[in-house]
């Protein structure tokens, strides 16, 4: 095996104390810092995404990869000459206003920050005017909005239509998710994508912004 | 149709005033007055699957109570129009949020920022230092003793470690890193569980707890079965024996899609379940699981269905689920005729269905 798909295995398996130890060795030994970032992590969390996708895994072993990564890429970062370099745009994401339901939006975020984005989140019980004040700076590409309650769908629906108004609304891609929510909805209330999970959310929004 | 059902507004007929503990208000419940055998009997036929008489109804065969009523516990009062803070029985911080219609942890706080210091750092509620004899006592004043003891004991093993470690996430990490940590705390939970079900039962007869401890995503389990078996299953089951123990019959709570823990929760001696329909599919349950396991289907017509839509839909839930018993249900309409006729079709229709089941 190879250093960087130890790395990768240890990435999969949560293995928060091996996988600083194992970037150093593998910089050391001469590997490219941006194959150790894509090949041993982006790649792995993408794994346990698609794991978590087909109910092979749970939301536990999700989490504790998600750690593990970010152990990795904080040795990692100084090699990769800043976060700047690395980032392939900026996602904000929150969960509505009246929702303070938060696990899958936070797995929605790891995701989609495993996949190269530079992720703001907003937490919950999120304003709709805050989703729209964060979506004014340029740099966001994508804008993640999460509901778990078909009390808090009303709030989803604002959320988004405030965000349909936003003059600068062709920067960015709205994406929404949430237990209750359904493509019918999305479609309902304009967003521009629903997905049923995080695996999947972080590939359509690499998806809409590198092509 | 072997049973006429009493009209609305019959003078024979008495209601009594049902009200709940999480609204305000409350409703004219008709009373069923010919039972064959006692309400008791019959609960506890339909709870361990054995051929009932009618299909059990809370409204009419309950008497319910949250754990705060009878041990005095703070609570958080579900009929506020504001947000506000309150501190549960631990110490731990909690929102009410009225849009939701439910509490939920204080965001960015956190009780025990260290799993493994839960020895030094968590203080359990010192339960004698409650008026459950009073509240006990209280409660059973607005009792029908004929009816069952229906007792709601709140939160279970992981919804304590979640509450106390500030939210699933860093749980759920504790689950994963400090196993040993975690069913420590979990085996003196319950043991502090079994001494709030010994304080309860000491002043009430209780027939029927409800034990409540989310398990689940919209999609699958929120963890492994082996997860599970290491950590959460033995100290659950200990609680389920002890209750076993008094003669109470077994009720699991548990959000989610739950379907991979069925056989657990059997061999765990669940008797019913309280769970939600959107994540799973009743009917499959009651086929493959239900001569052992009973389900409670809440009646939950469409608002705007009219009276014979609706008692043909109490109908089929009882056709779908009431086989062989192991269905237990709830009616309740804010249309007064509609809950009369509800309520007397679900008694009468299940009886005649399962006097054809027997014969
Ligand atoms: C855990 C939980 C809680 C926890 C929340 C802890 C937390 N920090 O989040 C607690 C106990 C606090 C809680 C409270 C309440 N809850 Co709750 N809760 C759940 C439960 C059991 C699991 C939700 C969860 O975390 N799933 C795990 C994650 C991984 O899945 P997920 O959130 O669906 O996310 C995935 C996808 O949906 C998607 N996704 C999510 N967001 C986004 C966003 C984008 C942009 C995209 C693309 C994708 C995406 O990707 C995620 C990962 O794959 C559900 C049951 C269920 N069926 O969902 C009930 C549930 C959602 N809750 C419910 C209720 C009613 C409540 C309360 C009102 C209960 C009460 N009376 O106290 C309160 C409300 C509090 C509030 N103001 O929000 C109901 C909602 C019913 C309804 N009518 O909608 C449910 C369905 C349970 C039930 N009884 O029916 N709850």
């Amino acid at each position: 095996m190879s250093k960087i798909e130890e790395i990768a295995s240890a990435v999969e398996r949560g293995k928060a104390k091996l996988v600083p130890g194992l970037v150093e060795e593998a910089l050391d030994e001469g590997a490219d810092p941006v194959e150790i970032l894509n090949k041993g992590m982006i790649d792995a969390m993408s794994v346990v995404g698609e794991k978590f996708k087909n109910n092979e895994i749970f939301v536990p072993e999700m989490l504790v990869a998600a750690r593990a990564m970010k152990k990795g890429v904080e040795v990692l970062k100084p090699s990769l000459g800043g976060s700047s370099d690395i980032s392939i745009g900026k996602a904000v994401i929150g969960t509505v206003q009246g929702d303070l339901h938060d696990i899958g939006k936070n797995l929605v975020c790891l995701m989609i920050e495993s996949a190269g984005f530079e992720v703001q989140d907003l937490g919950v019980d999120v304003p709709a005017e805050k989703f729209v004040e964060s979506a004014a700076d340029p740099d966001v590409k994508i804008v993640g909005v999460s509901a778990l309650l078909t009390t808090t769908m009303p709030a989803m629906k604002a959320t988004v239509e405030a965000l349909n108004q936003a003059p600068n609304r062709e920067n960015f891609k709205v994406m929404v998710g949430g237990a209750p929510i359904t493509q019918e909805f999305a479609d309902e209330i304009g967003a521009d994508a629903y997905t049923p999970d995080a695996a999947t959310a972080a590939s359509v929004a690499k998806a809409f912004v590198v092509g | 149709m072997k049973y006429t059902r009493p009209a609305f507004g019959d003078p024979n007929i008495k209601t009594f005033y049902k009200s709940s503990p999480f609204r305000a208000g409350g409703f004219d419940v008709p009373i069923v007055n010919d039972r064959p055998i006692p309400i008791r009997e019959n609960f506890k036929r339909a709870a361990e699957c054995r051929s009932p008489l009618w299909v059990p109804n809370s409204a009419t065969d309950f008497n319910f109570a949250m754990l705060y009523q009878v041990s005095g516990m703070p609570e958080a009062d579900w009929t506020a129009k504001e947000r506000y803070y309150y501190k549960d029985w631990w110490g731990v911080d909690w929102m009410f949020v009225p849009e939701a219609g439910g509490p939920m942890l204080k965001p960015n706080t956190q009780f025990l920022d260290d799993i493994t210091e839960w020895e030094e750092k968590v203080v359990f509620p010192d339960i004698d230092a409650y008026d459950f004899e009073g509240k006990c006592k209280e409660w059973l004043k607005t009792c029908d003793p004929d009816k069952i003891y229906h007792v709601n004991i709140g939160q279970g093993c992981t919804e304590r470690l979640v509450a106390l470690r500030g939210g699933y996430t860093d749980a759920m990490v504790d689950m994963a890193l400090e196993p040993e940590a975690v069913r420590a705390f979990l085996d003196a939970f319950a043991d502090w569980v079994i001494r709030v079900i010994d304080k309860v039962t000491k002043y009430i007869p209780v027939d029927y707890m409800t034990y409540h401890d989310d398990w689940g995503t919209e999609r699958d389990t929120f963890f492994s079965e082996a997860m599970m078996e290491d950590m959460v299953f033995e100290p659950t089951k200990r609680i389920f024996d002890h209750m076993h123990e008094k003669g109470i019959t077994v009720q699991l709570h548990s959000c989610g899609k739950i379907e991979r823990f069925l056989p657990y929760m059997i061999d765990m001696g669940v008797n019913t379940l309280q769970i939600q329909a959107r994540a799973n599919d009743f009917r499959a349950y009651k086929e493959k699981y239900g001569d052992k396991l009973a389900l409670e289907v809440m009646m939950m017509p469409d608002p705007s269905w009219g009276k014979e839509q609706v008692l043909s839909y109490i109908r089929e839930v009882v056709d779908t689920y009431g086989k062989g018993g192991g269905l237990v249900s709830s009616f309740m309409h804010g249309d007064p005729e509609i809950l009369w006729d509800g309520t007397m079709e679900l008694y009468y229709y299940s009886r005649e269905k399962y006097e054809e089941e027997r014969n």
